[in-house]
């Protein structure tokens, strides 16, 4: 049992120390911003290509992102970006929906995150990892 | 008692009670040895206790497992085993290839087949597939975790309930609600599969103890006849009473122990001594039960009956022996104790990081987490033991050495010390001569001719090794007349005309001859612990012979290759002190424990461990079982008697001593192995836990973008570059679990296989 008492003190102890962290010392800037602002995006995984359109995008800080992936292909993507939390299926020719909040700024790289094959595209050669993309959230209002 | 832990388990809790002393359970053999006061709790108590936590208390009494059920209680679990494994694999195989396939080759794919004209998302199949395997088929795992974690130990069962279910409840609530783009059934099929498998593999190569006290029970005389109201009765074993007087013909089985009174006879007492010649035996003289009556027939006035035989000692002695063992804690569940708090203390670390430090979404934190925990249990620990054993012990196999499965190979490798039986271990266990020394004027193979033709009319074995050597070194024998045996004195005949003797010095002074001649030589041979007689032609000292037990052909080479592993070599004999020394001189150990009783040769392993060796016992009689059980390891040579083979869990069948050397060495090997698989199996998914918990991201990322460093690196890597970049920048794909799982089985599987080639030094010094 005394294992379990250190165990739990010791995850205690992150946690707290963790929340202090989050709520006291975390410099404004970093903190979560959530401006209930609603923007729409829709993004294509274009058909062979191995190829999200649009491979930037640029939103708000504080942004409720409402997602609209759309798969052109006849086999699946995924589409992967884990900073906040995202991590979806795109069922081949399927169009899925999910939404995050961007409560931070920076760039966010996101990917095809399902084995989706190699091929040739005008002359380039492009596969599964070629298939990402940048989200650029600006923090217009902090700056 | 399902697992290790149990045996932990009972013995914290019921060590806890109040009365209660000393406990100590076997897991192997499915024993509790308590101690306790009556004053302060019962045994109902206790057993009412035991109950509580999910176990049978059988007590000594009423136990009737017989050899047949215990067989097929054994043969049964196997077969559990195999088809928990087989069903298991028969699920996952489908999850397992088409994964493999698409992960590591990146191939397209739709995860979707159509049914019944109905377009089916493959994962519901997954689903179906995985969820039998997590609940039905791994339950064990499961209960063996409560059980492990109730008494404070996170032991492999733990690792493995953490990994899958964390995998198995990503994927579930994952796929069903949230839409995840890669679930990860086939981390716990696989994980799962590869460990039952090995299981299986384990539970095969055990071999179980119990089966000892059977063979031991085996060797009681059914029946015994009994002098009774004046007429000779045959009644059943447990229906002898003390003072009932015993008869016993030539060829039989003593029933009981007891006391000669009426007529002599030579007795094998192997069975119980381990001493190879017969003992001659007369009025008044002790016989043991279960001994063999040779030659005479004699009645004894039985002693002790039922379970104070000699016999039933024995089986106690090895049946306390075996449960007061102490089980070895497997090398996983020992990595394992550290390692799950350690991955649990990590992923609630990688969760606070993401979501206090980096103040992130929760779902990102929690992502990252479950990854953590999902790569943490590597497919390949529960092949890793198991592949080494069964290379090991398939090798040790070939050299004529059985290991009774794993905990046989860690105990040889611990072991410092080791203790040989003298007689039929360390010697032939069979008189030969070794002398003959004729009177001057006398020939050698006449002497040796008449000697050997007398010595055919005696059943003795001493007089058998005359007359082998006669046989091998003369062909032809001459005839004997008028053959007659002195009893306790020798031998008299007539061979070619001439009278001739053989005798011991009590016919000497009783038929008044003169032996004065060689008197020095005899002394001298004395003391060189031979049996040393006299033979007299017509009267007239012809010569004498001695005889001795002859060492086995490879003991001193393996006694001296023992030494230089830096082994402590001890002798343990009833024969006297200075039988045991010169033995001892000639064979080249230094500590030599002489005039050990039979039923004392437990108590001496005892004795060496409680000088704080790890010792292993060499032996290969009845008498030495209670020893060898004692041991740490026991060692049983191969043209020993059943109840040590059954009691030794290393076996020699070859009876090559040098073998015990190759069992060591091996033993070692094997476990080094195990050591590196262990390594392999966990080096890929511990490198992946920094990733699955993108740890990594903090130096391969800058600003939310590749690191300038990665983006340079990237472009050396040409067209894999990309690729580079991909997985700098993400956690725990699939592909990274796919390829830790594929890399780290392929990894132990083959370091394993390595083992193959080991060849033992002594062969090779041979070829």
């Amino acid at each position: 049992m005394n294992k379990y008492f250190v165990l739990v003190i010791i995850i205690l102890l992150i946690v707290t120390g963790g929340l202090f962290y989050r709520f006291k010392l975390l410099p404004a800037d970093q903190r979560p911003v959530n401006t209930g602002q609603t923007k729409e995006i829709t993004i294509v995984a274009k058909k062979n290509e191995w190829r999200f359109v649009p491979g930037d995008v640029t939103i708000e800080r504080g942004d409720r992102v409402l997602l609209t992936l759309v798969n052109e292909d006849d086999y699946d993507h995924g589409f992967g970006l884990e900073d906040f939390g995202i991590s979806q299926k795109m069922p081949a020719l399927a169009t899925v929906k999910t939404e995050f909040v961007a409560t931070q700024a920076g760039s966010f790289t996101f990917f095809c995150s399902v084995p989706c094959g190699e091929g040739d595209v005008n002359g380039e050669h492009r596969d599964h990892y070629d298939m990402t993309g940048v989200i650029q959230v600006i923090d217009s209002a902090g700056q | 008692m399902h697992c290790a832990s149990c045996a932990v388990l009972i013995d914290k809790l019921v060590g806890k009670q109040p009365g209660v002393m000393a406990i100590n359970t076997s897991y192997g053999a499915e024993k509790v040895a308590l101690e306790f006061d009556e004053a302060k709790i019962q045994l109902p108590q206790v057993d009412k206790f035991i109950n509580q936590l999910g176990y049978d208390l059988i007590r000594p009494d009423e136990e009737s497992g017989t050899l047949e059920e215990e067989e097929q209680k054994e043969a049964k679990q196997i077969r559990m085993a195999f088809r928990r494994f087989m069903a298991s694999l028969g699920l996952s195989l489908p999850i397992i290839v088409y994964y493999m396939l698409i992960h590591m080759f990146n191939l397209p794919h739709t995860h979707a087949i159509k049914l019944f004209g109905h377009v089916v998302d493959l994962n519901y199949i997954y689903w179906i597939l995985s969820t039998p395997i997590q609940f039905v088929i791994a339950w064990p795992f499961y209960r063996n975790a409560f059980t492990a974690l109730r008494v404070g130990a996170a032991n492999m069962d733990v690792l493995v309930v953490l990994g899958t279910s964390a995998a198995y409840f990503y994927s579930a609530i994952g796929f069903l609600f949230y839409n995840i783009d890669h679930p990860f059934w086939e981390s716990s099929a696989a994980l799962l599969t590869f460990i039952l498998l090995g299981r299986y593999v384990e539970a095969r190569a055990k071999g179980r103890a119990s089966t000892a006290i059977k063979e031991l029970l085996k060797l009681e005389a059914k029946e015994a006849h009994v002098w009774r109201n004046n007429e000779e009765v045959t009644v059943p074993l447990n229906e002898i009473r003390v003072d009932d007087i015993v008869i016993v013909r030539p060829g039989e089985k003593i029933p009981v122990d007891g006391i000669i009174v009426e007529g002599r006879s030579h007795i094998d007492e192997k069975v119980v001594t381990g001493e190879s010649f017969p003992v001659g035996k007369s009025v008044g003289d002790e016989v043991i039960g279960a001994t063999v009556n040779q030659d005479g027939l004699f009645k004894f006035r039985a002693v002790k009956v039922g379970k104070d035989t000699l016999l039933y000692q024995i089986v106690k002695m090895v049946e306390e022996a075996q449960s007061t063992k102490a089980p070895i804690q497997a090398l996983v569940d020992k990595i394992s104790e550290f390692f799950v708090p350690v991955v649990v203390v990590l992923s609630v670390i990688v969760f606070a990081g993401w979501v206090f430090g980096a103040a992130l979404p929760f779902s990102a934190g929690l992502m990252r987490m479950i990854a953590v925990l999902v790569i943490s249990c590597p497919c390949a620990m529960g092949l890793a033991t198991p592949t080494a054993l069964v290379v090991g012990i398939g090798r040790a196999t070939k050299f004529g050495i059985i290991l009774k499965g794993g905990e046989a190979l860690e105990k040889a490798y611990r072991v410092n010390t080791i203790a040989f039986d003298k007689t039929g271990t360390l010697t032939e266990g069979k008189p030969v001569v070794t002398d003959m020394v004729p009177v001057p004027g006398m020939d050698y193979k006449e002497m040796l001719s008449l000697a050997a033709a007398l010595e055919t009319g005696s059943e003795h074995p001493l007089a058998r090794a005359v007359v082998e050597k006669g046989k091998t070194e003369l062909g032809h024998l001459p005839e004997v007349m008028d053959f007659r045996a002195l009893q306790g004195m020798g031998i008299e005949g007539t061979v070619m005309g001439r009278r001739a003797v053989i005798g011991n010095p009590t016919i000497v002074k009783n038929l008044n001859l003169d032996a004065s001649q060689l008197s020095a030589q005899y002394e001298e041979l004395q003391n060189q612990a031979k049996t040393v007689v006299y033979m007299f032609l017509d009267g007239q000292l012809a010569g004498i012979i001695a005889m001795a037990d002859t060492l086995k052909p490879n003991a001193v080479s393996a006694i001296a290759e023992l030494k230089k592993m830096g082994k402590e070599i001890i002798m343990i004999t009833g024969d006297n002190q200075k039988t045991a020394e010169a033995i001892g001189r000639q064979v080249g150990i230094d500590r030599v424990l002489a005039q050990v009783l039979p039923q004392d040769k437990e108590k001496v392993i005892a004795g060496l461990q409680a000088e704080g060796k790890v010792v292993a016992m060499v032996g290969d009689g009845i008498n030495d079982s209670p020893a060898l059980a004692k041991a740490d390891l026991g060692i049983a040579i191969g043209s020993g008697t059943d109840v040590a083979i059954e009691t030794g869990e290393v076996i020699l069948v070859k009876d090559d001593l040098r073998d015990v050397v190759t069992a060591i060495q091996l033993s070692g090997k094997t476990i080094k192995k195990v050591w590196q698989n262990l390594f392999w199996a966990f080096i890929y998914n511990l490198v992946a836990i920094p990733i699955a918990g993108g740890i990594h991201l903090l130096i391969t990322r800058s600003g939310g973008l590749p690191a300038t460093w990665v983006v340079n690196l990237a472009s050396y890597f040409g067209s894999i570059g990309p690729a580079f970049i991909n997985f700098s920048q993400s956690s725990l794909r699939p592909e990274i679990a796919g390829f830790a799982m594929a890399f780290s089985s392929v990894s132990v599987v083959l370091n394993s296989l390595l083992l193959k080639r080991y060849v033992p030094p002594i062969e090779k010094q041979v070829a």
